[in-house]
């Protein structure tokens, strides 16, 4: 079984929520599934989009064309009919496309669904309800199943719940039951969005502050913060810009708090300043950047990569910083913990990329063993008498910190160039052994960090002469089309970096060596991490952009793979 | 080695003001308010921006920390929401405060954080030798405006209290002990309060004479919590009067985003996300 069916239709329609109580649906019948949304930038109209990926082995993507296409009305048919399969079938709203709308797909059912919210339970807002009972019969889901999420998502709203249960059950019996019930085994699996991950990821590491400023796509991390945040007696900030966010989140980490902002573009570039002080001043913070489109404003909604250079060079001066991309939901779980841990290990700013589509995907995962979390702490100065160095020259580059409240422990942190003691000093030789200090970090986490199996997911196939490097949130498309590739006795190697600065350097010549033509699929213009590659190893890897606001499909790089297998 | 409770200033730092800079009278009010106080050194925390006075908290034995231009609140803000038992001073100048800083300010007014920030306001860019800023007076002379200042001045008062401040005080270091009672009462009022610093640039742009000319203190029919009567101080051009303008007690930010919520398990809330 593999599916991929998309929900379509106006922002305000209840596309989401149908979307999001069937992804958990399925989940919980042990099926894998991967969803994916995108929305326009205004909160009520224009269209709206919700896809589910189905798979009885694997769903690492959001699906290429369409099985099925649910459309709530006759804007999202129009616009939607061209992803079907030539085999591919229609759900419609009888009410809201007309009979003699052309063309109408020759495999098309559904029902008058508007009519029958407004008669039967006198509201049609519940219409969303009863089209997810339709198509959790339609492809075989079991409806006690359905009836159990809605119930635990609505349970507290006793009013709601009802109703949308009775639609629940509309639904189911307006079906035709072509389908066979597919066997549910029971599911331990949590199913999480991106950014619901990296929020419990934080929560998990030991974050108790987070500051942002609101900004679309990252205005889900600081929800899920505002509602998970307080029950673990941390404190949320919505700062004035992103500049002030930021410089809370470095206050609150450097009187000892773990702390936390997210972004996008737009505030990620007025955090620059900052960037630099935390590194600078040598203070642990974590940074999300979920990348948008576009420089300027440009595509608030959708997605991209083009965020890379960035966060990598981004700011003035030789400023150390470490750089995640998490390559699906339960990576952003476990990069985001990194994250912490690296931030309070090597005291610099940790920058984690996301994007809009990683956002809002779901997933489904296996329970967080929270006991097996290895969790870091900053290494705390044992201070004695009053000659405390904050910023002591160590072999490691690390330098004990003390915390405001320590007596004994006094210092000022310093964004001047300074001495051991923090003590302002632009000598030649202090600006030079201190800058040499603050990068001897990132030497030593390169070296701590060498052959982690977060830094790199890898499929290398020893017969390959192709090899596929990516990085972040391509994962799955690209896991998909080497997957593709096999089964067409392709053989191609495939490695998605995770850890992009410091690069892990080992591992990825490890995989070059092996192979003698390299592409780097990326979702931006200018080939970010292929010039990385190119400076890095010296070689000349062949760039695969796309600059659509949209990610890649497997099929869009299974093509490029067998095009160039076959030259 | 413990150190001596009464003795809050670093004697090893030299600061490097120029002679007759006002900064002198702040440090010293600074360090006297500390001691009228008697506050514990680890729980002082002196944030600092750019300009003359960014080296501040250098002058002191307390925990400290320099930030970049414009940035003291966001820094302070963040300390003190997270740790309020801290005492956080905030040290910035005009330009600072109230040009590349003046975003933060209205909006660290609103929501009353536990901060004393002392503006001291010498109505120049001195450090960057010079050049006016929001508080240089119309027509001012410098080498950036050979035809004089052609902007008007930002009135700090008048601005931070229908920013909603919740204790605005001024002072001046040619009366470094009124200074230091008026920062030690800043320092004890719970929420956020201004201490606008009249402060002579000797370099750059001399207001003493005008200022010891032209200062009284606010006589004590004054009551600090009536906002119209600290308007109209904020207003009065004939004297400049210092002291406490106004006063108002309510909630901070800090025990605002406090308020009594469930405790949360983190294994019991992962499994509701099935």
């Amino acid at each position: 079984m593999d599916l991929t069916i998309r929900l379509a239709g106006e922002a305000g329609d209840g596309v989401v929520l149908a979307g999001n109580v069937l992804t958990c649906a399925v989940s919980r019948m042990g099926l894998s599934i991967f969803s994916f949304r995108t929305f326009p930038p205004s909160v009520r109209g224009g269209s709206c989009m919700y896809q589910l990926r189905i798979s009885d082995s694997h769903a690492y993507s959001q699906g290429d064309l369409l099985d099925l296409l649910v459309a709530f009305d006759t804007d999202a048919l129009s616009m939607h009919s061209k992803d079907l399969r030539p085999e591919g079938e229609v759900i419609i709203d009888q009410d809201r496309t007309p009979k003699d709308h052309t063309p109408l797909p020759r495999r098309c059912t559904g029902a008058p669904f508007t009519k029958i919210a407004k008669d039967d339970l006198r509201s049609t807002k519940v219409r969303n309800m009863i089209i997810s009972g339709y198509v959790a019969a339609h492809i075989g889901v079991e409806e006690s199943i359905l009836v159990d999420v809605v119930t635990e998502k609505l349970g507290s709203r006793k009013d709601l719940l009802q109703k949308n249960l009775s639609a629940i059950g509309i639904g189911y019996k307006l079906a035709p039951k072509a389908v066979t019930p597919t066997r549910p085994k029971n599911s331990d699996k949590i199913v999480l969005s991106g950014h619901e991950a990296v929020v419990l990821g934080a929560i998990a590491a030991g974050c108790r502050f987070y500051a942002g400023y609101p900004i679309t796509p990252a205005g889900d991390i600081i929800e899920e913060m505002a509602a998970v945040l307080p029950g673990f007696g941390g404190t949320l900030f919505q700062g004035e810009d992103e500049i002030a966010s930021l410089g809370a989140a470095i206050g609150a980490s450097f009187a000892g708090t773990k702390s936390m902002t997210a972004t996008s573009g737009p505030g990620f570039s007025l955090m620059t300043e900052m960037i630099g002080m935390a590194s600078m001043a040598e203070i642990p913070v974590v940074i999300v950047d979920a990348q948008r489109g576009g420089p300027s404003t440009g595509l608030p909604t959708k997605t991209e990569q083009s965020d890379l250079n960035h966060a990598l060079y981004g700011g003035h001066g030789d400023a150390p910083r470490i750089v995640l991309a998490p390559g699906n939901v339960e990576d952003c779980f476990y990069q985001t913990v990194r994250a912490f841990n690296l931030a309070e290990r090597y005291q610099l700013p940790v920058i984690v990329l996301t994007d809009q589509a990683m956002a809002s995907q779901m997933e489904a995962m296996p329970l967080p063993v929270l006991e097996k979390l290895k969790i870091l702490d900053r290494r705390r100065a044992e201070i004695a008498g009053n000659n405390y160095r904050r910023y002591a020259v160590t072999s490691d580059g690390i330098s004990p910190v003390s915390i405001p409240g320590d007596p004994n422990g006094q210092y000022v942190a310093e964004t001047v160039e300074h001495d051991e003691k923090g003590q302002p000093n632009v000598n030649p030789d202090v600006h030079s052994e201190m800058t040499a200090k603050r990068f001897r970090k990132l030497e030593t986490a390169a070296a701590e960090l060498a052959n982690d199996p977060l830094n790199v997911m890898e499929l290398s196939d020893p017969q390959a002469d192709l090899g596929v490097i990516g990085w972040g949130s391509t994962q799955g498309a690209i896991h998909e089309a080497v997957l593709r590739a096999k089964e067409k006795s392709i053989p191609v190697s495939w490695l998605q970096c995770k850890l992009m600065n410091p690069l892990p350097k080992e591992q990825i010549s490890k995989f070059i060596e092996g192979v003698r033509v390299l592409l780097v699929p990326e979702l931006n213009y200018t080939s970010q991490f292929a010039n990385v590659l190119r400076a890095a190893f010296r070689i000349e890897p062949i760039p695969f952009g796309k600059s659509e606001g949209l990610p890649f499909t497997a099929g869009e790089i299974f093509r490029k793979i067998e095009g160039l297998a076959s030259k | 080695m413990s150190i001596d409770t009464h003795e809050y200033r670093e004697k090893d730092y030299l600061p490097t003001w120029c002679p007759g800079c006002g900064d002198y009278g702040v440090l010293k009010a600074v360090d006297m308010a500390f001691q009228e106080l008697g506050l514990s050194h680890e729980q002082i925390i002196i944030v600092a921006g750019i300009g003359c006075n960014g080296r501040f908290p250098h002058n002191f034995k307390t925990y400290g920390f320099h930030t970049l231009h414009g940035r003291v609140l966001p820094v302070a803000q963040g300390i003190n929401i997270t740790k309020p038992e801290l005492h956080v001073i905030g040290i910035a100048g005009d330009g600072d405060a109230f040009a590349i800083g003046g975003g933060h300010f209205l909006h660290a007014a609103r929501r009353n954080p536990d901060i004393t920030f002392i503006v001291i306001d010498n109505g120049i860019y001195a450090q960057t030798k010079g050049q006016p800023s929001p508080t240089t007076p119309l027509g001012y002379r410098t080498d950036a405006t050979p035809s004089g200042n052609p902007e008007d001045p930002l009135d700090i008062d008048q601005y931070a209290l229908s920013c909603g401040i919740s204790f605005l005080g001024r002072g001046f270091p040619g009366r470094p002990n009124h200074l230091a009672h008026l920062i030690a009462e800043g320092i004890a009022h719970k929420g956020f309060s201004l201490i606008h610093v009249l402060n002579p640039c000797p370099t750059y742009h001399d207001t003493w004479n005008d200022y010891m000319d032209d200062i009284v203190e606010i006589g004590s029919d004054h009551d600090p919590s009536n906002y119209e009567a600290a308007l109209r101080i904020a207003r009065t051009k004939e004297k400049i009067m210092i002291g406490t303008l106004f006063k108002q007690d309510r909630p901070t930010i800090a025990e605002r985003l406090r308020v009594p919520t469930p405790k949360l398990d983190l294994g019991q809330l992962l499994k509701t996300y099935r």
